[in-house]
């Protein structure tokens, strides 16, 4: 029997039964969509949080902290050097380190009329910077002078205009300036490339005195807005902030010992990684060097995890309603044979073999699982549909940007759903088919 | 040979419940290729025990039935499924066509399970409804057929295959005397043309006469053989 010949019977057959297919299908369907709906939900979900990581962070990205070692005595710390950089940089999958160290005060940022604070302050090792893909807006990157910084994107975006008669209005005057406020959007973007800053640092001598110092920096050059950028931040080279540190009193007294030996400490280093996949193989070789770390990649790792359990459960509440369908499948299956006995007879008389037989049947209930798990697909297609068009409160990603879906049906879920369906199908078939095959004909025949 | 019929010393009892009721008791017969045989008797005597035995739809208790030089009581059931599709064709009393399907269909369904690709078939199955007939009729379902008719359905069917030999259990035993008379014509007709060999049960003499030879049995024996 040619398989084809085989699907024209057997699609006959079922029309002949049109209601009792329909709602045996209908139970394969009901399973299907229950398992394409409650795992398209997980996917969905799934990638929404990871979404939101991806947009809140560049994950190639890692910080890397001093670490402790543990000794039978007190703790010793392992501090991070040129050392460090170097024992790092030869970990396979690192692209780059930089070197950074913060500054511990509030600068006062100062640009002919214009002012700012609540800038981050952070002194980098320059020569790395384009091993970290930063790319510019405008200008150029640290030349490795002393006096250069580059901005980040927003950092005009914080510049707003000194009141003229302060006197007045001394109090307004250091109001916090709301950077997505009206005026933010409507005023011109302050071009601060190429201009000399005056960052002025204040500190405390006692006695309610204080003393401050101004710096000129020329800006060389505005990242581009991009991942991992937080806020207003002035890049500067290390020696910079270090004096600046320095004058603060903010040397701690490792730095002070350090210089004697010449050689710098650093807070903490940036390491770009080559590509996601690497991520955590440098991540635990960092690890094993001693120094703290951590990565984003691990979060997704926990919420992958997370989701595929969420995934499971749902999925598996779907396979239980796909159970009951099987049952239903074979049922209708039994009966069938039971009407259809004389027929089977016939057919056997006729020279229809028993794989002939065998295979009608499960061609049968193959294809009562497929019609069902065709519906369910297009069930599951419509709920998706529906869900990822109910208002989307809450589901803003991190950035606001892009509203994700709630649901997602990815083309393996589809192939997964017809597949497994007409396996469910098939499977429900094969005690019924077998007992078909094994109907003497006589016996068949005589029956009326 | 082709178209041969061998039976050596066959006996049959049925099971019934606990009770063993032995229906065959030692049948010896040889039919030749292209004879035509009509099997009489009593309700109750066996012919279409043997008949059936010699379809090879159930296994005899006894004795040995050879059919185109095979020994069919040596085959497994696939084997005989398939032995019957290359052999033999079976006429039932009942027509026992499958109601859902046209004339044409019916017909076609034979050599489905033989695999013959879709064009060739049609053409066959066309050309046997033809022979017998019912060129109009080809798309009509069972139910829309008179009883003469289904059986010409049932014989195109039997025949469609290409069989050699031509097993009938009855074949007029539903229909009234005319159409029975139609019907044994057109089997004596195509036993003629085709060089097919028929064994026809029928307990109507007078249509048994058609044959080229009359068994008759009794309590499962052959008792008497005439030839016509």
């Amino acid at each position: 029997m040619r398989f084809f010949d085989g699907i024209m019977l057997v699609w006959r057959n079922l029309l002949r039964r049109k209601s009792r297919t329909f709602l045996t299908a209908l139970g394969v369907a009901i399973g299907t969509a229950a398992i394409v709906g409650m795992i398209a939900l997980a996917i969905g979900l799934k990638e929404n949080a990871i979404k939101s990581f991806d947009n809140f962070q560049d994950l190639t990205v890692l910080d890397v902290y001093p670490g402790w070692r543990e000794t039978a005595g007190p703790e010793q710390m392992i501090k991070l050097t040129e050392k460090s950089v170097a024992e790092i940089k030869k970990i396979p999958g690192v692209v780059g380190v930089m070197p950074q160290m913060g500054l511990y005060t509030n600068v006062e940022v100062q640009m002919g009329r214009m002012v700012g604070d609540s800038m981050q302050v952070i002194g980098v090792d320059a020569s790395e910077a384009e091993n970290f893909g930063f790319e510019l807006e405008e200008g150029s990157f640290l030349s490795g002078a002393k006096n250069e910084a580059v901005i980040s994107y927003l950092v005009p975006d914080y510049m707003y205009q000194k009141q003229r008669n302060s006197r007045k209005n001394k109090e307004e005057e250091n109001y916090y300036m709301d950077p997505f406020g009206e005026d933010t959007f409507n005023k011109p973007r302050l071009d601060m490339v190429n201009k000399t800053l005056n960052l002025t640092l204040t500190r405390y001598t006692g006695e309610n005195n204080f003393e401050t110092r101004t710096f000129k920096v020329r800006v060389k050059g505005m990242l581009k807005e991009g991942k991992g950028q937080w806020g207003p931040t002035i890049y500067l080279p290390m020696d910079l902030v270090q004096e600046m540190n320095r004058w603060l009193g903010n040397t701690g007294s490792d730095t002070e010992r350090n210089r004697g030996k010449n050689q710098a400490e650093y807070e903490t280093l940036q390491v770009k990684v080559a590509s996601r996949t690497e991520v955590q193989q440098v991540v635990d070789g960092i690890k094993a060097l001693g120094y703290q770390t951590w990565s984003p990649m691990e979060a997704i790792e926990e919420i992958n995890s997370f989701f595929n359990v969420v995934q499971l459960i749902l999925g598996g509440i779907g396979a239980i309603s796909l159970l009951v369908a099987s049952i239903g499948i074979m049922n209708t299956m039994f009966m069938s044979i039971l009407e259809r006995t004389r027929e089977i007879g016939i057919m056997k008389v006729l020279g229809a073999t028993i794989p002939n037989i065998r295979e009608m049947f499960l061609l049968e209930s193959g294809l009562i699982g497929f019609l069902g798990g065709l519906s369910g697909l297009a069930v599951g297609y419509i709920f998706v549909t529906l869900v990822n068009m109910a208002p989307q409160s809450g589901l803003f990603d991190m950035t606001g940007e892009e509203i994700g879906k709630i649901a997602v049906i990815p083309p393996w879920l589809v192939a997964f759903a017809l597949g497994f369906s007409i396996f469910i199908g098939v499977i429900s078939g094969l005690l019924p088919a077998h007992r078909a095959a094994k109907i003497s004909p006589l016996q068949a025949l005589r029956q009326e | 040979m082709t178209g041969s019929i061998e039976i050596y010393d066959l006996k049959h009892t049925f099971k019934l419940g606990k009770v063993d009721v032995p229906v065959l008791h030692g049948i010896n017969l040889q039919v030749k290729p292209g004879e035509f045989v009509a099997l009489c008797g009593a309700s109750g005597s066996g012919k279409s025990t043997l008949l059936n035995l010699v379809g090879g739809l159930a296994k005899p208790t006894q004795g040995k039935i050879v059919v185109n030089d095979t020994d069919i009581t040596s085959l497994n059931e696939n084997q005989l499924c398939i032995f019957r599709q290359k052999n033999l064709g079976f006429i039932f009393q009942s027509y026992n066509l499958i109601p859902s399907l046209t004339a044409l269909e019916n017909v076609e369904l034979t050599l489905i399970f033989a695999g013959i690709p879709p064009k060739e078939r049609k053409e066959k199955a066309q050309a046997f409804l033809e022979l017998v007939g019912l060129a109009d009729r080809m798309h009509h379902k069972p139910n829309e057929l008179s009883g003469g008719q289904q059986q010409r359905v049932s014989i195109a069917r039997a025949l469609v295959n290409n069989p050699s030999v031509v097993l009938a259990d009855e074949p007029t035993g539903n229909l009234d005397s005319r159409n029975g008379q139609e019907i044994m014509n057109l089997m004596r007709k195509i036993n003629r043309e085709g060089k097919r060999t028929f064994l026809v049960v029928t307990h109507d003499l007078s249509l048994a006469k058609l044959a080229d030879r009359i068994i008759f049995l009794r309590d499962g024996l052959v008792v008497e053989e005439v030839v016509a």
